[in-house]
């Protein structure tokens, strides 16, 4: 391998380094010691040098990606059998040959879950999220973790990645179930407006399946959207007329609209497809009481008479009162000693001009009538002052209460 | 397929043929561009070994340590047992180049031995890394990558022929690649070198170590894909009083670092210090001892990334992470200090993520204000230890956010390692690479050191004000008798804003003897002064122009026609304390 000395501004060689160039005279010279055969050598060398490197690599990604198999299976076995704790260190051992996998830190973040090491599975979804922010499996369970850890906004929003995210397998089947989850977390918050949204989003994408659809139908009704529950319900029952379930929706749905009648039908129809259901038994029971106290009832559509309007006008207020008194005096009942307690001041008026009317026997008029119903009105919007969170009314009378205000 | 191939061949020799030509031909690359050209080459190279190397010790640890058939304790505690002697074994022998610290050995090619690496250093290193690494005793592939890189390096720059002085700085070229692939981090193997190995560079030495290293990384990246090291969750800074935690992760950082540089040093003192038999039978030993821990705390062995790993997402708990980083410690010392081979990066960044992330969870469990999960901290103490331990803080930080790919966390890594850098410096004068080099016989220079050195400048030296300024229209006698007065031998003249000359006392004395007393001084000048010093140059810079004037003029930098002083050479021999000519 010659080394020549090159002149580094006329190019031509010069006898060694530091020499002057006898051409140009110039001290500045350049090593030139790569020959042909050099380079071809080391290019060679590179060359084999890759493809060994290459074929090493191949075996290397071949046997971790068996190992990292193996160690799959075992952990999914185990998780299948609940022994959550070992199946994470196998997928621990899984990981660290297929560190990049998914499905292997995913079903570890999942077992982490099942044994309630939150932090641990967190952390690993979130990685899981950093790479791929659409992976709705990973954003499913973070927003689970959230919701653990009272961590709502997040969860909700998680919840939402998971819905709009990508699954990996059965993707309708899994988007369903988290829009179930993301609904029930927003009624837990009292986000109904949220949660009908929701509602309505899952009823668009949801397959024709009636179990589905009456479940979606149920949730409805616990947002407060009986107008939707009623159709969901509906529709089941047109389909299938023996569904006693989708009758019973129905009536729940009639029932919140305070259409008692229809409830009623409803109710009657569901009975007779399911004759041992207490529930529906129950809620006919309470139609009835309602029916009985409601001074704004119209069977068939007609009014009821005068007298009897006032009659129950007078029953409400009555009971309203009472209710009031319950509240001011919780302990009151024959084993009670003492002066009961007195109304507080604010509702003294109310109380003193209802106990009147209640006392009072008059003729029903139309106007007699409205008085009693208002000051019952009254006094029930101010009930919360004395009686707070705690509610003694019961269902009838809160049912009749809730229509007169609407 | 046979005819593809020839043709193949014929190509790439046409190629380097036409490659050769151009090299015969003549220098159509400078020696600095061909220095770049081989740095690429080098990088690539030193990648191929470091992906080789990395294969081997995996396959190696999957036949031993994370052997599926065989997970008894026996097994366990043999195999870094095994491993340790057989390869102290191989160095003390058949390799003895592969002896030592990876750093040390390149920066002795640097300074001593005008960048020669003997190849066999590299088998050397990458046969007995392997045996070592692999079968589980807890050191790390980094420091014997960068000595392969030195060592590919080194036989390129050889093979050809670079000058004397590009073939010193070939080793630290490889050397960053060595690292870059080892570690997958370009930028911190570019830093590590620049603030460990090489003291001064200059363009084309940034240049020649970024490409080495950009290529090799790109090899690298190439065969083992290019996530980074650890995978980090996302963290972010919960609450700025949490900046409390990460200084005191760095404190605890440099402490012990400090302490663990200066036990492993006396370790390995009292090592090297024992009968040769002895010494064989010591890196079999520490390997047992190794293998007894791993059986009840398998997470130390090897080089523990796997473990980093898991308490990045928060899997120990804060005693278990304390335990660990205190194993890894007495372990990892133990076996560097007996020479088994293998370098110190890996367990340096196992031992500050563990204790970062202990002292993280007990702040989780008892501090009054929210904190991050446990995951934050281990990542803010993975280079708390690093740069406590190697006296590298730039490549610490930078460390940091190449492996996790995560630079959320710039704040408190800042933080975290200038203060563990600082409290080890101030515990522990010396670095680790120091101690090794002196108990080695070598006294290489110390980065630290030459950048801390403090450098007189121009204005440590220089007379003020204007006071050696002559007018140009005095006459020679009241110039002379104005030196005189100020004992000055020379003086500068002001000839126009901004333009000197200077004249010195014997010309002046020599012109009066001719009976010119009343000359002008401008006719008399001995020339004007075509340079100028600022007050913020270094002396050095000052003392080379001393050759041509005697005198120079101090400018400001906001108006160079602004006089701030003078400088003479007495002034600069005084500045360092040296007896003037005249004084003598």
């Amino acid at each position: 391998m010659a080394v020549r000395h090159i002149c580094l501004i006329c190019h031509n060689e010069i006898p060694h380094a530091g020499a002057s160039c006898p051409h140009c005279k110039t001290r500045l010279s350049s090593v030139v010691g790569a020959t042909p055969q050099l380079l071809v050598i080391i290019f060679a060398v590179m060359i084999a040098s890759f493809v060994g490197t290459g074929f090493l690599n191949g075996s290397f990604r071949a046997e971790r990606s068996a190992r990292a198999r193996i160690h799959l299976q075992t952990a999914r076995t185990l998780s299948d059998y609940g022994l959550h704790e070992r199946a994470v260190s196998q997928f621990r051992e899984s990981l660290t040959y297929a560190p990049n996998d998914i499905g292997t830190r995913l079903g570890m973040a999942q077992s982490l879950y099942y044994l309630d090491r939150l932090s641990e599975a967190e952390n690993h979804l979130l990685n899981l999220i950093e790479a791929a922010p659409t992976l709705a499996d990973a954003n499913r369970l973070l927003a689970r973790i959230a919701e653990r850890d009272n961590r709502l906004d997040d969860a909700i929003h998680y919840y939402r990645m998971a819905i709009h995210g990508e699954w990996r397998v059965s993707p309708q089947q899994n988007r369903i179930r988290t829009r179930f989850e993301l609904t029930a977390l927003l009624e837990q918050r009292g986000e109904d407006m949220q949660a009908t949204g929701e509602l309505v989003d899952l009823l668009r994408e949801s397959p024709d399946d009636a179990r589905i659809r009456k479940r979606i139908g149920r949730h409805f009704l616990r947002v407060g959207s009986p107008n939707h529950a009623l159709q969901v319900f509906e529709e089941i029952a047109a389909r299938d007329p023996a569904d006693g379930e989708a009758h019973a929706g129905v009536g729940e749905a009639e029932f919140d609209l305070e259409q008692y009648y229809s409830a009623r039908t409803a109710f009657q129809r569901a009975l007779r497809l399911l004759p041992g259901d207490t529930e529906i038994q129950q809620r006919l029971e309470l139609l009835d009481q309602i029916r009985a106290l409601d001074p704004t009832y119209r069977p068939y559509g007609n009014a009821l008479a005068a007298a009897e309007r006032y009659r129950r006008a007078r029953e409400v207020l009555g009971r309203v009162v009472k209710v009031i008194e319950r509240c001011v005096n919780p302990y009151a009942g024959p084993e009670f000693v003492g002066p009961p307690r007195p109304v507080p001041g604010s509702l003294q008026p109310w109380f003193e001009q209802a106990r009147e009317q209640l006392e009072r026997r008059l003729s029903a008029t139309d106007d007699r009538i409205a008085a009693v119903i208002s000051l019952a009105e009254e006094l029930w919007a101010r009930r919360q002052d004395v009686c707070g969170s705690a509610d003694p009314a019961g269902e009838p009378l809160t049912h009749v209460m809730s229509k007169l205000a609407s | 397929m046979k005819e593809k191939l020839i043709q193949l061949g014929e190509r790439a020799f046409g190629l380097a043929k036409n490659l050769g030509e151009l090299s015969r031909r003549g220098p159509a690359m400078s020696e600095t561009q061909r220095f770049l050209l081989l740095s690429i080459v080098i990088g690539i190279f030193a990648g191929l070994v470091v992906v080789c190397f990395h294969i081997s010790i995996e396959f190696l640890s999957w036949s031993t340590i994370h052997s599926s058939g065989s997970h008894s304790w026996l097994s366990t505690v043999l195999w870094p047992a095994l491993g340790g002697g057989v390869s102290y074994l191989l160095v003390m022998t058949i390799f003895p180049a592969a002896r030592g610290s990876g750093v040390n050995n390149t920066k002795a090619a640097l300074y001593v031995s005008d960048g020669y690496v003997p190849f066999h250093s590299v088998p050397g290193k990458f046969i007995a890394s392997t045996i070592s690494i692999g079968s589980g005793n807890p050191m790390g592939p980094e420091d014997p990558a960068l000595q392969m890189g030195a060592g590919v390096a080194s036989l390129l720059g050889r093979l050809f022929h670079l000058t004397r002085e590009n073939m010193r700085l070939i080793a630290p070229v490889g050397a960053a690649a060595g690292i870059g692939a080892a570690f997958n981090t370009p930028i911190t193997a570019v830093l590590f070198v620049m603030e460990e190995v090489v003291a001064s560079w200059n363009a084309g030495v940034l240049g020649s170590i970024v490409l080495s290293a950009v290529s090799a990384v790109v090899v690298s990246r190439w065969y083992l894909g290019d996530d980074p090291l650890f995978r980090v969750p996302q963290f972010e800074l919960t609450h700025p009083s949490e900046l409390i935690v990460y200084a005191a992760i760095g404190i605890v950082g440099g402490v012990l670092s400090a302490y663990f540089a200066r036990w492993a040093g006396r370790l390995r003192r009292r090592a090297i210090g024992m009968p040769m038999r002895t010494r064989f039978g010591l890196p079999i030993y520490a390997g047992m001892i190794v293998g007894a821990v791993g059986v009840w705390m398998p997470e130390i062995l090897g080089a523990g990334y796997g473990a980093i790993d898991s308490a990045l997402h928060d899997r120990f708990p804060w005693h278990i992470l304390i335990l660990l980083g205190l194993l890894k410690m007495i372990t990892a010392s133990m076996c560097f200090s007996v020479g088994t081979p293998g370098g110190m990066f890996a367990p340096t960044l196992f031992i500050g993520a563990m204790f970062g992330g202990g002292l993280g969870a007990l702040a989780q469990l008892y501090s009054p204000f929210p904190t991050s999960t446990a995951g934050a901290y281990v990542l803010v103490g993975i280079g708390t230890f690093f740069a406590g331990l190697f006296r590298a803080p730039m490549t610490s930080i930078f460390m940091v956010f190449e492996i996790s790919a995560s630079y959320v966390i710039i704040l408190p890594v800042m933080i975290a390692n200038t203060i563990s850098y600082l409290i080890s410096r101030r515990l522990q004068h010396e670095s680790l690479f120091h101690i090794i080099a002196h108990q080695d016989g070598l006294d290489l220079p110390s980065v630290e050191e030459q950048r801390e050195a403090p450098i007189l400048s121009v204005e440590d030296a220089m007379a003020s004000g204007s006071s050696r300024v002559l007018r140009p229209d005095m006459t020679v006698a009241k110039a002379l008798a104005q030196m005189e007065s100020g004992a000055l031998q020379q003086a500068l003249i002001a000839l126009r804003p901004g333009v000197w000359g200077w004249v010195d006392k014997g010309r002046l004395e020599t012109i009066l003897a001719q009976g010119a007393d009343g000359e002008r001084l401008d006719a008399s000048i001995r020339g004007e002064v075509g340079e100028h010093l600022y007050p913020d140059l270094s002396l050095d810079s000052a003392l080379r122009l001393f050759r041509t004037y005697p005198i120079l003029p101090v400018s400001s930098r906001a108006n160079p026609k602004e006089l701030r002083g003078s400088l003479t050479l007495d002034d600069v021999h005084r500045a360092y304390g040296i007896e003037s000519s005249r004084q003598r």
